[in-house]
């Protein structure tokens, strides 16, 4: 779901082996390379920044924290990685990747141009991933009228369908994140209170989580009066009694991310409220019943979209490296998912002046869903 | 104090006339909200505005801008915020048709800033939704945000107060055994809470730092130089403090090597004169620094900038070289940073925030100008 986004991740950034295995890089780069063989392609560059960095995280290990990055995944040999850091910074980037040769660079056209011209690759095809919907215009001009002979093709459908289906221990990874999620909201009940600001009570919240050793949170907030119309980015609002909150938080930790909902109410809910909540975990449930290898994300969104009227943020969406991750699960989506993909499932509603937001990250195996994370209930605070 | 609506009005007349003196009829003000500490954000500064998804503004040679912002589900939080009658909402996927259609209202030629953070795909559809590619009208936005109005200053110095506050915090709380990424969770959520709503925060430990970089897992040591680059951000404008603090009592040779620093800056402040060159900060630094031998460590890798432009994102004069050449003028804000690896004590860091004022550089950032430090 889309978030504010920062101006660097606030977390730690380090590669914990434990959660992500350095050999298991080496087969995925196998595979990988296996399918810009298939291709025919000369090599493929992987592109990334900081908002959309999963193909290249995929790839690489490496994290973006800012501005961006690109790996070339050659059809035989090692890959190369271009960092967007400076020269000092190299020796920070080469702890959080298995790529021997990182290159910084200040402007990419160039380094990539004389990359290309270095390897004799300057009337070859070259697919592409991650690139159209992240590279600036201006990039991608140099770029192409630098090498006009190159012939590029766009290998996202390739690689989306490499990075669709989680290995076992990038699920261990998800639950890992959709765990800190879980902790950390845990702390809302003793943190909400009258009197309180937003602000002060995410920073609460957040605490619990970067101390948990995540690379980033995001969250979505509305209180009072908001709840009835959408989430927001955290503010200064004071609460009072009686004041529903809706909190999204999404974690990411060791590059994963999982992301849950919840709703609290100052005092007692009003029964209207308590419907509303009931019907958005129903609609959860039942997406989660409906979820397993195969099924399209429209179907999802038809069984949610039966039970709740309006979904301005989409009932979800595939979740990992990236925190939205094809397809959205919406009526008009064209996409399915895989056995082995992982979801975040939301039900997040506004209507009669009343919110209520739920959510759970869940994996498919074996042709359902299994819940990474529990979905909370309607928590009432000090009734 | 001078009313938002009207400091807005301001730089929205500042850029019209800007477009008048080009000759464009209309502007497109896109930014991608991949908000960045060293990039200004335009739509931040003509409409007081911290877009979520990719958004624009539609500036018409005279009269009041439109805003597009995205996702939909962000018009009611855009419309209680901003100060603009025309306020619209859409998703990403229909951004481009509906900028090219509000663009079809100006008056042409048209001229776009933001290619420079304009994905690919979203450029190619908005040329093809436009019927061509609009000239560049980026440096008309940039000009308007040389210096800070009085209600931007105040917000600068509000965030330097909360960056004060951050390193108070580091000093406080940092232990041995405390893992970097813990301490770091202890200063940003100290300042989330006083009002800071974004940080650009770095942080180094260890015996000797080879540069400034992102807190990971390892583990504070007896002894460790912690070195913290702090940038809250308070309603979109940000400030920074650099500090050094040490966790055990400096050796003779760290203090003989932060006072180094320290003279450095001072130089750089006493450069810092409104009519001149930035370029003369950094030699001033540079030549303090050359001059007990470390010439050759002015330098990249061994040191990046001696500040910058700073406050609403990366603004002029932006980044202080010895090849940087914008005037300094009263009401810049900006860093200077001397900050420098030196090869006996490796990397430390000492920088303030700064308002240019007639008569020299004011600090906005009050933490005393010396070497921290505390048992282990």
């Amino acid at each position: 779901m889309l978030t504010m986004h920062s101006v660097l991740k606030h977390g730690g950034l380090y590669w914990d082996r434990e959660v992500l295995p350095a050999e298991a890089y080496a087969q995925r780069f196998a595979r990988i390379q296996a399918a810009v063989v298939e291709s025919g392609d000369a090599g493929w560059f992987v592109y990334g920044d900081v908002a959309r960095y999963g193909c290249v995280t995929y790839v690489t290990n490496f994290l973006p924290r800012v501005r961006s990055a690109l790996a070339y995944v050659p059809a035989k040999g090692e890959p190369v990685l271009f960092a967007n850091i400076g020269k000092r910074d190299v020796p920070a980037a080469k702890t959080i990747t298995w790529v021997e040769d990182v290159r910084p660079f200040g402007r990419l056209p160039g380094e990539v141009v004389a990359f290309i011209e270095a390897e004799k690759l300057t009337r070859a095809r070259i697919g592409h991933a991650g690139l159209e919907d992240a590279i600036p215009v201006v990039d991608w001009a140099a770029i192409d009228t630098g090498v006009p002979d190159v012939t590029w093709q766009s290998r996202d459908p390739e690689l989306s369908v490499l990075r669709a289906v989680k290995e076992d221990w990038e699920v261990a990874a998800i639950a890992r994140a959709a765990a800190i999620a879980d902790d950390a909201l845990a702390l809302a009940p003793q943190l909400i209170r009258p009197g309180a600001t937003i602000r002060e009570i995410i920073a609460g919240i957040d605490r619990v989580a970067r101390t948990a050793g995540v690379e980033d949170v995001r969250y979505l907030i509305a209180s009072g009066p908001q709840v009835g119309v959408a989430l927001r980015p955290i503010d200064d609002r004071v609460l009072a009694a009686g004041d529903t909150v809706l909190i999204y938080a999404a974690v990411e930790a060791q590059r994963y991310w999982a992301e849950t909902a919840r709703t609290f109410v100052i005092g007692s809910a009003p029964a209207a409220l308590r419907a509303l909540h009931a019907q958005a975990v129903e609609a959860l449930d039942a997406m989660r019943e409906t979820a397993g290898g195969g099924v399209s994300a429209s179907d999802l969104a038809a069984v949610a979209g039966a039970i709740l009227s309006s979904s301005p943020y989409g009932f979800g969406n595939a979740i990992g490296l990236d925190a939205n991750e094809p397809p959205v699960i919406a009526r008009d989506s064209d996409g399915a998912f895989a056995d082995g993909a992982t979801l975040a499932l939301r039900a997040i509603v506004h209507e009669n002046g009343m919110g209520v937001a739920v959510g759970q990250t869940v994996v498919l195996r074996s042709g359902h869903a299994e819940a990474l994370n529990a979905v909370a209930p309607l928590v009432e605070i000090g009734s | 104090m001078t009313d938002t609506k009207s400091d807005l009005q301001m730089r929205v007349a500042q850029v019209q006339a800007g477009m008048a003196e080009q000759g464009i009829g209309g502007l497109i003000v896109y930014y991608g909200a991949q908000h960045n500490m060293l990039r200004t954000d335009p739509i931040l500064l003509l409409a007081d505005y911290r877009v979520m998804g990719p958004s624009a503004l539609l500036v018409p040679r005279t009269g009041e801008p439109k805003l597009i912002v995205s996702p939909a589900w962000d018009l009611a939080r855009a419309r209680e915020q901003v100060a603009l009658s025309d306020i619209t909402a859409v998703d990403e996927t229909d951004l481009a048709a509906t900028v090219a259609a509000g663009a079809s209202t100006l008056e042409a030629p048209l001229a776009l800033t933001g290619q420079e953070v304009m994905p690919l795909a979203f450029a190619r559809a908005l040329y093809a939704a436009l019927g061509g590619e609009p000239a560049d009208g980026g440096e008309v936005v940039r000009a308007t945000a040389t210096t800070r109005t009085e209600i931007e200053l105040a917000r600068v110095t509000k965030a330097a107060k909360i960056a004060d506050e951050g390193f108070r915090c580091l000093m406080d709380v940092a232990r041995v055994g405390m893992p970097e990424y813990e301490l770091a969770a202890e200063m940003d959520t100290t300042m989330q809470a006083l009002g800071s709503e974004d940080n650009f925060g770095l942080m180094a430990a260890g015996s000797h730092n080879i540069a400034i970089r992102a807190v990971t897992d390892r583990k504070l040591e007896p002894g460790d130089v912690i070195v913290g680059e702090i940038t809250p951000c308070y309603r979109g404008y940000f400030a920074q403090l650099c500090r050094t603090f040490i966790l055990g009592e400096p050796s003779d040779l760290q203090r003989e090597k932060y006072d180094l620093l320290l003279r450095a800056q001072v130089a750089g402040l006493a450069a810092a004169i409104p009519g001149l060159p930035s370029s003369g900060i950094a030699k001033s630094v540079n030549d303090v620094i050359g001059a007990a031998g470390y010439a050759e460590y002015c330098q990249q890798p061994y040191m990046r900038t001696r500040g910058h432009g700073l406050g609403l994102g990366g603004v002029v004069p932006y980044d202080v070289t010895e090849n940087s050449s914008p005037a300094l003028a009263v009401n810049m804000t900006m860093v200077i940073h001397p900050n420098q690896y030196i090869p006996e004590v490796g990397y430390m860091m000492l920088g303030d925030t700064v308002v240019i004022e007639a008569d020299g550089p004011r600090s906005l950032t009050l933490t005393p100008r010396q070497l921290f430090w505390r048992a282990a």
